[in-house]
Parts: structure tokens; C-alpha cells; sequence
């Protein structure tokens, strides 16, 4: 038949071309047997945001919130947070310090062991603490997300006591390091040099609710599988599988995910869903002005940055922006949801006529003919902005620039990418920035880096900021907590313009139980997957009957991958087409 | 096929190992002109949220990895011997090597701009032809006002309109991914099956992306052809319409072939929107993010494979075409 003649040419002409790549690489993403189709399965996905945040182990998931919870799943610290944001033992039992705040002793919980079966001891963490302050030079993570900095020595005086010996006392040691360091297994670990490169199956061996099934960088998929020997019991679902989503109100609608991280832009479009239960949450994320101090000469005057405060009305940006999605900063700058928040500092209400008359004081009182003011050399009062052009950033920059224009200030907007953004900002090179960060929820983290995040170097706050850390008395560091929040209000060295609340929804007939760490989890991570949920929330569901019974493969031996098959089909019948074609 | 033309297609084959061995070179020295520096490329950018920190011994021994100490004609070689065994360093962001990386991305992309290739051009050819069968008739302006209609929406806001409708509103295929990850598959064909109905809404987005300019040039090439005497002789001789049009195909064929090949270049641009929007997990996607994480060992190798692949495919539209078209490699 002549008639194919075309199409053949066409056909065979793109798969010859095909034939040898595709076939040479096989890809791990290719479906795999998930072999023994577990009973109670819920799958998850963080949205939007991504999928894929690393392999889930201590020293090589990505240093992002979620690579953390991704790795908490299968290891535990010493403490946890619960429900209501206070400790609770994981491998450790009962804990105590010593009355100079320099030693912490954790007696820790028998009879646990690690998922390859090994027994757990106080050697266990005593290696890790070390490991990972000895591996912090070549592991970002281990330099960024894990504060072994204070730690001055740590011992095991027998194998089921730890004693941390600290080089200062620390007041947020627990949030900020018995509950965030995951205790690594010696025995698997105590031979490899290079951590941020070790992926095996082996690398994610833990003593968590839950084992490493699969991880995909592909697909961007985490499979867990629960692990019936945890010691506050088996975990109350058998898999827990996290997808990537483009669109997680799509997915939930359709059933493809029982539980989504949203916005709450999406929330509101699930609002025809009976079942969906709606969580919301403090995001401890913040979106800031950032002014280029001490190198900018004009905005280095505290007056101009009063003036620009009092022209934002940001209720009125929080509105627009977010939608009722966060709240409208707050000149403290610690977000009021926070347990540390000082309400008693200066506010600046909305109100040009106020900014107006601070700029005409501050000796910007004429006015250019296109209503933008000018300074005594006659140079037009304009900023450029610069911000990472994503949908929000875009839209905060041209309300910040409406805004200002309104008391005669001129802004021109400067979009780049992230990196750009950063890159610029560090090297010094912008006037104002809309900068947005995650904020950690306790103060030592969240203030200490203000002075480097800001370009406002004060002295007295500085001093409060060192004094705070090591302050053991509660109500004392309130108190150096609270100062800390009046001097930022006096000086305005950023502006904080909102604050993001999170949300997640989950399929109440699947699965109960979500919620919301007060404090975050893991140093300050706003997430709904603290893992206790997996063992005291309620399934609802009923077990999806076991189909088929294909043999277990394990994450090594992928069958033959689906692309390459599909490719080796085509190229078949294209060279048996040019055959004919030709004969 | 004869003597002059397997000379002709080694001949070519020459030019295209050439061009791929330059390609190598401007990989390899553009970096190295950069300021800061190949170390920082490797390094990743110091203005990162993590900068990484290096000491001078760990500096010395990377120089002595990278063999930065050598004479640059010298680091080539070496280069290029390790390209050779698909060494392109490890990734930044994913702290793999970047092979793997790309191996693990190259085959969705080949399947899916694989397909979309074949099915625009075939949709392209036969729309082509009718259009200028037809020429000046009405079915030839509703083709020529409508078809290049999908060229100018942007491939994002097409792809959202295909999400909702298809697979939100009447839920018939899978928004995102390549496949469902985990799914129980109860052999062969239902993986096939899953795979195929993840491919569909992106296919059909990078498809109609592409088609227009296929179609717009077989319009004109075929245009051409009807103005050919053996045309008219033949629909003289009282051929069907079917038998002539055939003919203006097989003899209008060549430029068309090569021009689709040409067009794979500017195909990998549309592949990495439609991928974004789809999630879809192939090289567009990496390419993406590995730019918004300045992820430079994977950039480079992704552009070594990319490059690869275009001259690929161009070399085998010159064999194809020097096999169907005896004149090919005789001027």
C-alpha cells in the first residue's frame, strides 16, 4: 500500500534518530511493582511548591523546611514537639539540666531499634553529635539547620545516658537542637567520609514510624512504608506516599492525593467539598521592605524610613495580596501569632499627610513637576526596588510603589529571580527590596540574624540579642525579647509588610488527625506533618483490597522503563515500515 | 543507495562531529571565562542562600580534581575524556552525579517531544496539503486564519485551558507527571496505558505549539509544486485527486523533512513550558530549574545532550532524505 508511503518516511525519519539514546538509558523513574499493595494508604503532596526536597537523610536533603520533615519521618531526635507545641521524649525518656545551663543530661528509651534490627544506644548519639559537627564544614546542611556550634562535648556514661556539655548556656537548646538533630546509626555510618554524597538504601535507616520505600528525584515521589516496631506504637496507616501536584485542588477534587498543603486562595476553591477538613496555621513567613543601610545616604535617616512606614497601609497590601490569607505586619517585627510577640511597641499608622510632613521637614519639600519630590540638589527623590518576580513579590512591589508615589516618592521596579535578587542585595546593589523569608519561631533565630538580614547595626540590640540566647529564666528573656521588638519599632530597619498563614485540607473519610505545631517543628518548620500525627490520628477509610500479588521488587531493581519501551516499539515499526517502503 | 550517495552521507556526518566537537569547546572554555572563575560555576553561586564553605585544602584538592592546575589545552583532554565517559561532574543541587540526573530526565523528554513531533508533522502534512489543494477556496482561509492561531497563545495558557477542561471539568486525564507514581500495575499494558494518559494533555499542548509552522510550510512548498507541469500532466492523464496530491507530497517532501529537523532546536524551548506547566519530569523541567538554582554542571551537561540530540536527528533527516531523493549529493 502506497498510501503509508509518506507517513512511513516521516515516522521512520524521527525514530531512527530515537533508536540509540533512549535505549542506553534506564531510567530508575519507571514504574515499579509496588509489590504487596498495603491495606491503608495516604498520599499527600505539599502542592504546588515542588515535590522533590532531597534524599530523606540527615546530611543530604535539601536545607528547606521540607526536606526536613521528609527526613523526620524516618529518624528521631531526642524530643519532639507535640500537640501543643511542648516536648515529648522520642529516644529520650526524661531529660534534665544542670542549674548553670551548661549541661544536659537525656536518659534515653531501651529496647529501640533501628529499622535494619541493630540494637539503639547512647553511642548511637553520642557519634552523631559528633558526626555532624565534625561534618559541618563540607555539609551546608549540617553548617545551616543544625546549631552543633554550642555544643562543647558530648559523653555516654553508660549505654543509655547522654550528657551534652554546652560552651555557654543556650536558652533554645531544646527547640533548637535536642529537637532537631536526628540520631544517625553508627554502625551505617561510621565508615563514610563524604555524607552529602552517600544515597543508598542504607543512608535512610532510622529508628522513625516510618521506612524509606522509595525516593524518586524524578517523579519527585517519597514512599514510606510504617514500621510495625515503633515504640509509641504502629503508626496508623500502612503507607504514606507524597506526590508532586501542578494543581492540589485538581487532585483532591479527583481524589489523587488525600491531603494537600494550600493557599488560601486554593482553600476557597474546595469549598463545595463536604468532606475536606481545613486546617490553617502560623506561616511564620514574612514579607518585608528591605532598605539598603548603612550605604544609602537618604534612606540611611531613620526620619525617611518613619516616613515611608507611615505611607504603607499594610492591611490594605495584606488584603490585596493575600486576600485574608496573613496578617499585616507589625513594626516589632516578630509576627503576632509568635509567643514572643511584644505588642506594646511604636506603631505607624496609615497616613500620607503624616509621611508628607516628615519628608517636608526632612528638607524635601519641592515637588517636580511630575509630583515627585526633589532634595535640596535638585535630584529627583526616587528608589529602584528590586524583587524576585514571583506573583505575590510583583504584586507587593507595585502597591509599595502606588503607595509611595501617593507622598511624592518615585519607585522603579526592578523584578529579577531569586537569585539575582539575593545576588544584588548581598553585593549592595539596590536602594529598597521586597524580601521574603521563612522566620524562625524562636527569637534566638529569628533576631540574630537581623543585624546581617538588615544592614542595621545597633549596638544595644545586638547586646540584647547575645544576652537573650543565654539567658535561662523565661520571664527574664521575655523581658530582653520584648526590648529587642521597641528598638526595632524606634529604628524601622525593615518593614515588615505581611505575614503568611498556611493551609491544608485532608479527606475526613480517609484520615483524621492533621494539625499544627505551635513553634513548628524541626527549629521553627510551619508544617501539618508532625509525625506523631501518623501515630495517634484516626484512619477512616476502608483498606483498598490487596490487587494482585506481584513479587516484591525492592527501590534497586525498577523494571524495564516505560519510555524506553514505548521508544524501542516505535523504532521497530518505523524501520519495518522503511523496509517495505523501499522494497 | 550508491557509491556517491554513502559518500555524501559521511561526508555529512563529518561536518555534524565537527560541529558537536565545537559545541564540546564552547562548553568547556565559557565557564572558564567567566568571572570567578570555573570553581565558582562548580561551587555554585556565593550569593546562594547556602553559600558553600570551602577551606584552602578542600580548594586545592577540587583544583586538582577539575585539573585546574594543569595548562588549559590539557584540561580539554581532559574534558573530553571524561565526556566520553559521560563524566560531567557531580550536580549542585542534587549532589549527584550529573548523568544521572540527566538520564533519569531524557527519556520523558524524548518520548514526549517524540510524539509530538510525529503527530504535529503528520497533522501539519496532511492540513498543509488539503490547504493548498484548495488554495483560495474557503476551507483554505478557515485553515490559514485558524492554525496559526495555536502558535500565538502562549503554550502556559493554553496548557491551563487543556488542564481545566480535560482534566478537571470532565476528569479524563491525569494533570501532572508522567505517570502515577506507586500504581499497583497489573502488567505491561496498564502501564502503558498509564503512561499514555499522562502523555496525552501535554502531547496535545506541545503538538498544537508546533504544528502551525509545519503546516504553513508544506502550504507553500506544495503551493509550488502545483504550479509544475507534471501537475497539470497529470491531472491531464485524469488521474484521482488522491493520485495527485500524492505525488505533490513525495516530490515536495526533502525540505520538509529537514525543516522539521531544523525546528527541534526551537522545540526543546516549547518543551520546557509545556513541561513546566504539566510537571512533566523530562529535560525542559530540569533545564528549568537548574537554571533558577544555578545548578552550572547540570546547565552544561543538559546543553551537551540537548546539542547531542538536534544534530541527532538533523544528520539522520540528511540520511532519510538522501535515501528517499536519489539527486541528494550529486550537485
Amino acid at each position: 500500500m502506497k498510501i503509508g508511503r509518506a507517513f512511513s518516511i516521516l515516522l521512520s525519519f524521527f525514530i531512527i534518530s530515537f533508536v540509540f539514546v533512549p535505549l542506553f538509558l534506564s531510567s530508575a523513574a519507571a514504574a515499579e511493582n509496588s509489590g504487596e499493595e498495603s491495606a491503608r494508604v495516604l498520599k499527600a503532596t505539599w502542592g504546588a511548591s515542588g515535590g522533590d526536597w532531597g534524599f530523606p537523610s540527615p546530611l543530604t536533603f535539601y536545607p528547606r523546611g521540607p526536606g526536613y520533615v521528609m527526613t523526620s519521618f524516618c529518624f528521631d531526635s531526642l524530643v519532639w514537639p507535640d500537640e501543643t507545641g511542648n516536648f515529648t521524649g522520642l529516644l529520650a525518656s526524661s531529660w534534665e539540666n544542670s542549674p548553670d545551663g551548661l549541661t544536659w543530661t537525656f536518659y534515653l528509651r531501651e529496647n529501640v531499634t533501628w529499622h535494619d534490627g541493630e540494637p539503639f544506644t547512647a553511642d548511637d548519639v553520642t557519634f552523631t553529635y559528633d558526626y555532624i559537627q565534625g561534618k559541618a564544614v563540607i555539609s551546608p546542611i549540617g553548617a545551616g539547620w543544625y546549631n552543633t556550634a554550642v555544643i562543647e562535648s558530648v559523653e555516654a556514661p553508660d549505654d543509655y545516658t547522654v550528657r551534652i556539655k554546652l560552651n555557654q548556656p543556650y536558652a533554645p537548646f531544646m527547640q533548637q537542637v535536642a529537637a532537631v538533630i536526628p540520631i544517625m546509626p553508627e554502625h551505617i555510618w561510621k565508615d563514610v567520609s563524604d555524607p552529602t554524597r552517600y544515597m543508598e538504601d542504607k543512608a535512610a535507616v532510622g529508628t522513625g514510624p516510618f521506612i524509606l520505600e522509595d525516593y524518586n528525584k524524578d517523579q519527585q515521589s517519597y514512599k514510606y512504608s510504617a514500621n510495625e516496631n515503633y515504640f509509641l506504637g504502629k503508626p496508623v496507616i500502612d503507607t504514606l506516599i507524597f506526590v508532586k501536584s501542578t494543581d492540589p485542588v485538581i487532585s483532591l477534587k479527583v481524589g489523587d492525593v488525600d491531603e494537600a498543603s494550600l493557599t488560601l486562595d486554593q482553600v476557597q476553591a474546595l469549598n463545595d467539598l463536604e468532606d475536606m477538613k481545613v486546617i490553617e496555621g502560623p506561616g511564620y513567613w514574612v514579607y518585608r521592605l528591605r532598605f539598603n543601610i548603612p550605604a544609602n545616604s537618604i534612606l540611611e535617616n531613620t526620619e525617611i524610613r518613619k516616613a515611608i512606614y507611615h505611607s504603607l497601609d499594610c492591611e490594605e497590601i495584606q488584603n490585596k495580596v493575600l486576600h485574608g490569607g496573613g496578617i499585616a505586619g507589625n513594626p516589632g517585627y516578630v509576627p503576632p501569632y509568635s509567643s514572643w510577640y511584644n505588642p506594646n511597641v511604636t506603631q505607624y499608622a496609615y497616613d500620607p499627610e503624616a509621611a508628607g510632613k516628615i519628608l517636608d521637614e526632612a528638607g524635601y519639600d519641592e515637588v517636580g513637576s511630575d509630583g515627585i519630590r526633589l532634595t535640596p540638589d535638585g535630584e529627583k527623590l526616587e528608589f529602584q526596588l528590586l524583587y524576585a518576580s514571583d506573583q505575590q513579590n510583583q504584586r507587593i512591589a507595585e502597591l509599595v510603589q502606588s503607595y509611595l508615589k501617593d507622598v511624592g516618592i518615585g519607585v522603579v521596579l526592578k523584578p529579577g529571580d531569586t537569585k539575582t535578587v539575593d545576588g544584588l542585595v548581598n553585593a549592595g546593589n539596590f536602594d529598597l527590596a521586597i524580601y521574603s523569608h521563612g522566620t524562625s519561631t524562636d527569637p534566638a533565630r529569628m533576631l540574630n540574624s537581623f543585624t546581617t538580614s538588615t544592614g542595621w547595626n545597633n549596638i544595644e540590640f545586638v547586646s540584647l540579642a547575645n544576652q537573650q540566647m543565654s539567658t535561662l529564666d523565661e520571664e527574664e528573656r521575655r523581658e530582653l525579647v520584648d526590648r529587642m521588638q521597641v528598638l526595632i519599632a524606634d529604628s524601622v530597619p525593615t518593614i515588615p509588610l505581611l505575614y503568611k498563614n498556611v493551609y491544608s485540607a485532608c479527606n475526613q473519610e480517609k484520615f483524621d488527625g492533621f494539625f499544627y505545631t505551635p513553634g513548628g517543628m524541626g527549629g521553627g518548620v510551619p508544617t501539618e506533618y508532625n509525625k506523631l500525627v501518623f501515630i495517634y490520628g484516626k484512619w477512616n477509610g476502608q483498606g483498598t483490597a490487596s490487587a494482585g500479588n506481584n513479587p516484591v521488587s525492592s527501590v534497586d531493581s525498577p523494571s524495564m522503563d516505560a519510555p524506553g519501551i514505548l521508544t524501542a516499539l516505535m523504532a521497530f515499526a518505523a524501520v519495518f515500515m522503511l523496509y517495505r517502503l523501499k522494497r | 543507495m550508491d557509491r556517491v550517495q554513502w559518500g555524501h552521507i559521511f561526508s555529512r556526518g563529518f561536518e555534524y562531529a565537527l560541529t558537536f566537537f565545537l559545541i564540546l569547546a564552547v562548553n568547556f572554555f565559557l565557564p572558564r571565562f567567566m568571572p570567578g572563575g570555573p570553581l565558582l560555576s562548580v561551587l555554585g553561586s556565593q550569593n546562594a542562600d547556602l553559600p558553600v564553605v570551602i577551606d584552602e585544602e578542600t580548594k586545592l584538592k577540587l583544583m586538582d580534581y577539575y585539573h585546574l592546575n594543569d595548562p588549559l589545552h590539557l584540561q580539554f583532554v581532559h574534558y573530553l575524556i571524561d565526556a566520553a565517559h559521560l563524566d560531567f561532574g557531580y550536580s549542585i543541587f542534587y549532589n549527584v552525579p550529573v548523568v544521572d540526573v540527566i538520564s533519569g530526565r531524557l527519556p520523558w523528554t524524548l518520548l514526549l517531544m517524540g510524539t509530538a513531533l510525529l503527530l504535529s508533522t503528520v497533522l501539519g502534512i496532511l492540513l498543509g496539503l488539503e490547504s493548498s489543494w484548495n488554495r483560495g477556496k474557503r476551507l483554505d482561509n478557515l485553515l490559514l486564519i485558524g492554525i496559526p492561531l495555536f502558535r500565538s497563545v502562549p503554550v502556559f495558557f493554553l496548557g491551563s485551558i487543556l488542564i481545566f477542561l480535560f482534566g478537571y471539568r470532565m476528569g479524563m486525564f491525569p494533570v501532572s507527571g508522567a505517570l502515577t507514581p506507586y500504581m499497583d500495575y497489573q502488567g505491561f499494558s496498564s502501564m502503558v496505558k498509564d503512561v499514555a494518559s499522562h502523555l496525552v494533555l501535554p502531547l496535545v499542548c506541545l503538538s498544537a505549539f508546533e504544528m502551525p509552522g509545519t503546516y504553513l510550510l508544506v502550504r507553500n512548498v506544495c503551493s509550488q509544486q502545483l504550479e509544475s507541469p507534471y501537475v497539470l500532466m497529470d491531472i491531464a492523464r485524469g488521474l484521482k485527486d488522491s493520485h495527485v496530491k500524492r505525488h505533490i507530497l513525495l516530490n515536495s517532501i526533502g525540505p520538509v523533512v529537514n525543516q522539521v529537523a531544523a525546528m527541534l532546536g526551537f522545540m526543546i524551548g516549547g518543551a520546557l513550558f509545556v513541561e513546566t506547566v504539566f510537571s512533566y519530569p523530562g529535560m525542559g523541567l530540569l533545564v528549568y530549574n537548574a537554571f533558577i538554582e544555578r545548578d552550572y554542571p547540570v546547565l552544561q551537561g543538559a546543553f551537551v545532550f540537548i546539542a547531542l540530540f538536534v544534530l541527532t536527528c538533523n544528520y539522520a533527516a540528511d540520511i532519510v532524505c538522501t535515501y528517499i531523493d536519489g539527486r541528494a549529493g550529486q550537485e
